[in-house]
């Protein structure tokens, strides 16, 4: 049973107090900030991998990102991953979620010999949980969102999917695409052996001609949406502690402050 | 200055995590100043009500649980007076809480090395105690990190202590423009120590107060040294399995106080040893969980692997390869790594989620509970680690160790389910403080003695011991107004 996880970096939202924005290039500062997993995927790696001590086969992640983005497969690795890919190159930049699932798309495509596909709900920086989606839909296989509990069957998975204030039990025939919440599993630490190997794995690195992508297929020119501007919210004021020592003096004082501030 | 006379206003005052159940007292004087604490004095006096100092109500021996007449509790004294960057220190008033302080602190990346564990302690409370806390391997306790204090005396006076100022002369006598003291004979044993007052020949003033649990004046300023902001840590946590100790004859057969039947297994003390001694690790704590401990914590962590022991090491960089040419002698089961912040916090909870999950225990079926404190020169460690392990097989009442191995400190804590195995429990915990005693160990390493380890105390440096810090008592606080019952019995004090 093979199983491909795909992952992204992001900002470690732990840092999120420095984190900048780039006002000329409407980008994320990112080498300003430590870079991490994104956290739903780190449950995608985690629950491949028990896939794998259950059922045997292997695990591979891809990546799509800057050189840089190696740290984050490596760590996978050290989690206990066999294989990992990183598809990098310039003409990737600027990519979309369109344009970043169809390069995924074909990269899964090049592996091959899978039987199942396994992304985090959504990355934490963009928000947009569509590129799980988009994958399944280039390559035309059933998917299962924000799936919170998966049972693996013979020649099929079944997949708790949480909606609001329920959930669904959903079938779905291998190989599919899953996209996975954080109630799925609770992720392993990385091992001191995890991660001397991780240290000296190989990382297969894949560009646009390893895919067979044209120019127009990548990265801006392949992408259906731009990003026209991004910026940071204004700050909001302070916020004023009320003193008192009972429930009774802090409600008068706050009153009393109302009242001087012409808001009653 | 607020002052709190209602039995609902009092009653939160009267506890802390021992769980002790007396504390009774007629008011709560909250005073915004060394005046308004001076007024406070002035009133006990006559009143002619003992004053009991209360900090937020973490101790753990009922320190702050008043034996009646009134408290003084410091929460209002809780302003940073300064931070000063340039020269590494920082003035406060006494009832700062230690996490608002570090707060501030990491802001001008800064650190306050002690680290005690209880954040929302107040930082008086923590040199009252001389606190230790999580980097207390590398750093130490409180004591080192105390510059200057201001103390309000029973006689109505603020005495304003740096350190170096008074010094022990060679009668042992401390002269101070308040009093003469005359320090106590015994001395202190030179390991991670909050038993008694502390004691030492050419001590300073400033360490008889440290560690004083209230009973001698109330600490109003502190001025504490502080060092630059840590380099990023990692955490590490190692699961063991089948780390067999020497047997006792074999260790004795071999001669030398066991220490050296014990060095030659392949056991834990040795593990942690190779790991004190690697000088290319920068280690700040390592702390220890028997199979118990690792039993409750599968509640909060339910991926820990069956084993016997884990240790966690927190340390500044990640060299995986000594790591690992460390660890290959050992039976290790699965070693769990966090460097990156969401990682590295989840960890962080490995290590406080036990002493919680024990405290809800205790105080859910309303016991006190039985914890053993005692730490020990390093020498000794081995034997005293065979006493527990032989301890934990032999006896009927549940029980929890873990700890401070890092520091030859290990709690180890009974459940009793009734008052028999109370009893059993007890009866086990005066063996360990006795083996405390015979290595020149202390009774207890962080909690303090408080109003529930006056015996142990006693133990500890004998009846006359006890005396001379009655007598030190007596000196400096001529109207036994402060702390009544802590440390020593206030019979005491009457002989």
């Amino acid at each position: 049973m093979n199983t491909i996880v795909c992952i992204k970096q992001v900002p470690d939202s732990e840092h999120i107090q420095e984190v900048t924005i780039n006002p000329e290039t409407n980008t994320l500062e990112r080498n300003k900030i430590p870079a991490v997993i994104n956290p739903f995927d780190v449950n995608a790696i985690e629950e491949a991998i028990r896939i794998k001590e259950k059922h045997g086969g292997k695990v591979t992640i891809v990546t799509m990102g800057p050189p840089q983005a190696e740290e984050a497969l490596r760590t996978a690795l050290a989690m206990g991953a066999d294989e990992a890919i990183l598809l990098t190159d310039m003409a990737f930049a600027g990519s979309d979620t369109w344009a970043t699932a169809k390069t995924l798309a074909k990269a899964v495509e090049k592996i091959g010999g899978f039987d199942l596909v396994i992304f985090g709900k959504q990355a934490i920086d963009g928000d947009t949980a569509q590129v799980g989606p988009e994958v399944a839909e280039a390559l035309s296989l059933p998917q299962i969102t924000y799936v919170s509990k998966l049972d693996v069957e013979d020649k099929k998975i079944k997949g708790r999917r949480t909606v609001e204030d329920a959930y669904e039990e959903v079938e779905a025939l291998m190989p599919c695409i899953i996209t996975v919440t954080k109630d799925i599993n609770e992720p392993r630490f990385a091992s001191i052996r995890g991660i001397l190997k991780a240290k000296k794995a190989e990382i297969i690195k894949w560009g646009k001609d390893d895919l067979g992508m044209s120019d127009e297929e990548t990265g801006l020119n392949g992408s259906a949406t731009q990003v026209v501007k991004i910026f940071s919210p204004p700050r909001r004021g302070k916020g004023e502690m009320i003193e008192g020592v009972s429930a009774d003096e802090k409600t008068s004082n706050l009153v009393e402050k109302l009242r001087a501030d012409k808001i009653i | 200055m607020i002052i709190k006379k209602e039995a609902d206003q009092i009653i939160s005052y009267l506890e802390d995590t021992s769980n002790l159940k007396f504390g009774n007292a007629d008011a709560v004087y909250i005073p915004k100043n060394e005046a308004e604490v001076l007024q406070t004095i002035k009133e006990a006096r006559r009143n002619n009500t003992p004053l009991t100092a209360s900090g937020a109500g973490t101790g753990t021996v009922g320190g702050r649980i008043p034996a009646g007449g009134a408290i003084i509790s410091l929460e209002k004294m809780n302003n940073i007076i300064s931070i000063d960057k340039k020269n590494s220190k920082a003035v406060l008033g006494s009832g700062v809480i230690l996490d608002y302080f570090l707060k501030e602190l990491d802001s001008k990346k800064l650190f306050y090395p002690p680290f005690p564990t209880e954040r929302m302690a107040f930082i008086g409370s923590n040199v009252a105690t001389n606190a230790s806390g999580e980097y207390s391997y590398r750093f130490g306790a409180t004591r080192k990190y105390v510059e200057r204090i201001r103390v309000a005396l029973s006689t109505e006076n603020i005495l304003d202590i740096r350190r170096g100022q008074y010094i022990a002369d060679e009668q042992g006598i401390i002269t101070s423009p308040f009093f003469k003291v005359k320090i106590p004979a015994y001395r202190s044993p030179n390991i991670k120590n909050a038993a008694g007052y502390f004691a030492k020949p050419g001590m300073d003033l400033i360490d008889l107060f440290i560690g004083s649990e209230g009973t001698l004046g109330i600490i109003t300023e502190v001025e504490l040294k502080l060092i630059p902001a840590l380099p990023p840590r990692s955490i590490m946590i190692i699961f063991l399995d089948q780390l067999e100790v020497h047997t006792k004859g074999e260790a004795v057969a071999s001669g030398d106080l066991l220490l050296t039947g014990l060095e030659k297994d392949n056991g834990i003390l040795k593990l942690i040893n190779s790991i004190k001694n690697n000088k290319k690790l920068n280690v700040y704590s390592i702390e220890y969980f028997d199979a118990n401990s690792l039993g409750i914590l599968k509640k909060a962590f339910p991926n820990i692997p069956s084993c016997q022991t884990a240790l966690y090491i927190e340390q500044e960089k990640k060299e995986m390869d000594i790591w690992l040419e460390i660890l290959e002698k050992y039976s290790v089961v699965d070693t769990w790594f966090g460097d990156n912040a969401r990682d590295y916090n989840k960890l962080i909870d490995f290590r406080h989620k036990l002493p919680e999950l024990i405290n809800e225990y205790f105080r859910e079926i309303k016991q006190t509970k039985v914890a053993i404190d005692i730490a020990v020169p390093e020498n000794y460690f081995p034997e005293l680690f065979y006493f527990y392990r032989e301890m934990a097989k032999t006896t009927a009442v549940e029980y929890v160790i873990f700890g401070h191995i890092g520091e030859n400190h290990l709690h180890f804590n009974f459940f009793p389910k009734n008052e028999q195995e109370k009893e059993q429990a007890i009866a086990s915990y005066i063996k360990a403080v006795k083996k405390a005693v015979q290595a020149n160990g202390t009774v207890s390493a962080e909690h303090g003695i408080g109003k529930l380890k006056h015996k142990y105390l006693a133990m500890m440096y004998g009846r006359e011991g006890v005396m001379e810090m009655a007598r030190v008592k007596k000196t400096i606080d001529p109207f036994y107004l402060f702390g009544l019952d802590n440390i020593f019995p206030k019979k005491l004090l009457q002989d």
